[in-house]
């Protein structure tokens, strides 16, 4: 979603009052089929049922040369005696779109608490605790927890304990500007990304990339609209 | 019995000598209630998930709509109309026909080696169920390594370079290849346990009249071990109807759409897409095709073991 942000194609766009899928405008067009052929071309055997995993434990194992994915699933890796290649690994902010954007996609886990809670006082003392800069610095310092989001702690403990991986913090100050969760809100998420994926998949197995968007892009607007 | 008041009864003496408890009238009558208690309880446990599923098959619950209404049968309309529900049948009769066949027939050629007792049958008879142990969803994880096209054992083995067991092309058999490693041991073994329990007599009358072994395999041992066939076939057919596990762990119903079996779709819907009701009108949907094959199997096994008992030609 990062780099197909940054090459200007959208998933979605505002028509009225209704969303309107744009996975199979010309520029996701032109985006995905280049994604799948690198994929084909340089990707792992098996991109299809390849997950996390497998690119964590590739790229730890040094059987992998790159990994274009969250800063969580590859800073870990580098730890000293975490992987086989620790300490061999750098961080690189990715290319840039044609207009030079560093959009980027923030994936991210938050702490809620349910509006029908009935035990609502315990459960904010709790946030208060694991989200406080105590428990986050502890958490940082062990290795166990990614991009801290007070910045006390970020530029404390987080730069003391990562701030000597190459190019991890001037990734970091290249795109956190433009970080944005860059998927359109709407109550089917689920459901239309998990059919984008299959789309990806047809098309990795040769289906033609246009035909096979536009028919996403039909599904996904009945889905979303119905 | 003289002495004895009406409606009760003397239970059996636990010791010899003294005279036997007397069980109260209230207590004999309660017993037959308090012995199905456990088997309501389990049928309540059955049916109470089954009635609710069958509830939201109706409605329009989500994670999105926290105040579902009765929707009569557009689940079901939307469900039948759409093109991947009838791959996801089609994924599944395909999966549950073809392990099926080939565990039915594998686990018969084994048991027919394994017949004749010798030192290394029984050997092979006790590493046979070795399989049997492994919960499919290890199973799935084992294969999956196995799989792996970089690093994978078996085209290290085989010499088969990067070759994808995974692919679109591969994955559907490379599932059913795990389903019948894991259960053609119980084919087998359920066969030679029917094998072992048929009578000598009319082989060896056989025998004494000449007849070759292919031709009492087929006349005599064959029509003797049908039910014992059709029993194994009933329950790996009704299993592979309803697979998951191993299919999950392999593929998670990709690449594409082409390993997601109707259980796989089910989760999707329910558990990945929070639409609750999709989810739960595609177990409805699977209910009824197990249903029915069951009833048609459990004739045909019926007719069958009527045949071997010589009541029907």
């Amino acid at each position: 979603m990062t780099q197909y942000t940054r090459e200007g194609a959208k998933d979605y766009t505002e028509d009225g009052d209704k969303l309107k899928a744009a996975m199979n405008d010309p520029k996701a067009v032109d985006f995905t089929s280049k994604w799948v052929a690198l994929a084909r071309d340089a990707g792992p055997s098996g991109w299809t049922t390849y997950e996390y995993p497998d690119v964590t434990r590739d790229l730890g194992n040094g059987s992998a040369m790159m990994a274009y994915d969250a800063d969580s699933a590859t800073y870990p890796l580098n730890v000293a005696g975490a992987s086989a290649q620790a300490g061999n690994i750098a961080w690189y902010p990715g290319p840039a779109g044609p207009d030079g954007s560093y959009a980027t996609n923030l994936w991210t886990w938050s702490w809620g608490m349910n509006a029908a809670s009935k035990k609502k006082l315990p459960a904010w003392l709790f946030i208060q605790w694991a989200t406080g800069s105590d428990a986050m610095s502890k958490a940082v310092q062990q290795g166990t927890f990614a991009d801290p989001t007070r910045a006390s702690v970020f530029d404390g403990a987080f730069k003391q304990t990562l701030g000597n991986f190459p190019g991890y913090l001037e990734t970091f100050e290249t795109v956190i500007d433009s970080t944005a969760i860059q998927f359109t809100p709407q109550t089917h998420f689920f459901e239309t990304t998990e059919e984008w994926s299959v789309a990806l998949q047809d098309i990795y197995d040769g289906a033609d990339a246009k035909q096979r968007l536009d028919d996403l892009a039909d599904h996904n607007n009945d889905v979303v609209n119905g | 019995m003289p002495g004895r008041p009406p409606g009760e009864q003397q239970a059996p003496s636990p010791g010899a000598g003294g005279p036997p408890p007397v069980v109260p009238s209230w207590r004999r009558r309660l017993r037959p209630y308090v012995l199905a208690v456990p088997a309501l309880a389990i049928t309540i446990g059955i049916l109470y998930p089954f009635v609710l599923g069958a509830y939201y098959a109706f409605i329009d619950y989500s994670a999105v709509n926290p105040n579902p209404t009765f929707v009569g049968l557009d689940n079901f309309k939307e469900v039948l109309s759409s093109s991947v529900f009838w791959e996801s049948v089609k994924t599944t009769l395909i999966y549950a026909v073809s392990a099926t066949v080939l565990e039915t027939v594998l686990g018969l050629g084994i048991a027919l080696l394994l017949y004749r007792a010798s030192f290394t049958g029984r050997i092979f008879e006790r590493v046979l169920i070795l399989p049997l142990m492994i919960a499919p969803v290890i199973a799935g994880v084992i294969w999956g390594l196995m799989y792996n096209p970089q690093f994978g054992v078996l085209n290290y083995m085989f010499g088969l370079g990067d070759f994808d067991w995974l692919s679109r092309s591969n994955a559907l058999w490379s599932c059913v290849l795990v389903d019948i490693w894991i259960f053609t041991p119980f084919v087998a073994i359920l066969v030679l346990a029917g094998l072992r329990s048929l009578p000598r007599e009319p082989f060896e009358a056989s025998s004494v009249d000449g007849a070759n072994w292919f031709y009492m395999f087929r006349r005599l041992m064959l029509p003797m071990m049908w039910p014992y066939i059709l029993v194994a076939v009933i329950f790996r057919f009704m299993d592979s109807l309803k697979v998951f596990d191993q299919v999950f762990v392999l593929t998670a119903g990709g690449p594409g759409n082409e390993t997601r079996t109707l259980q796989i779709g089910a989760y999707q819907d329910s558990i990945i897409n929070l639409n609750y009701s999709r989810g739960a009108t595609y177990m409805f949907l699977l209910w009824i095709l197990v249903f029915v094959t069951a009833r048609w199997l459990v004739s045909v096994l019926g007719k069958a073991q009527r045949r071997a008992a010589g009541a029907e030609e």
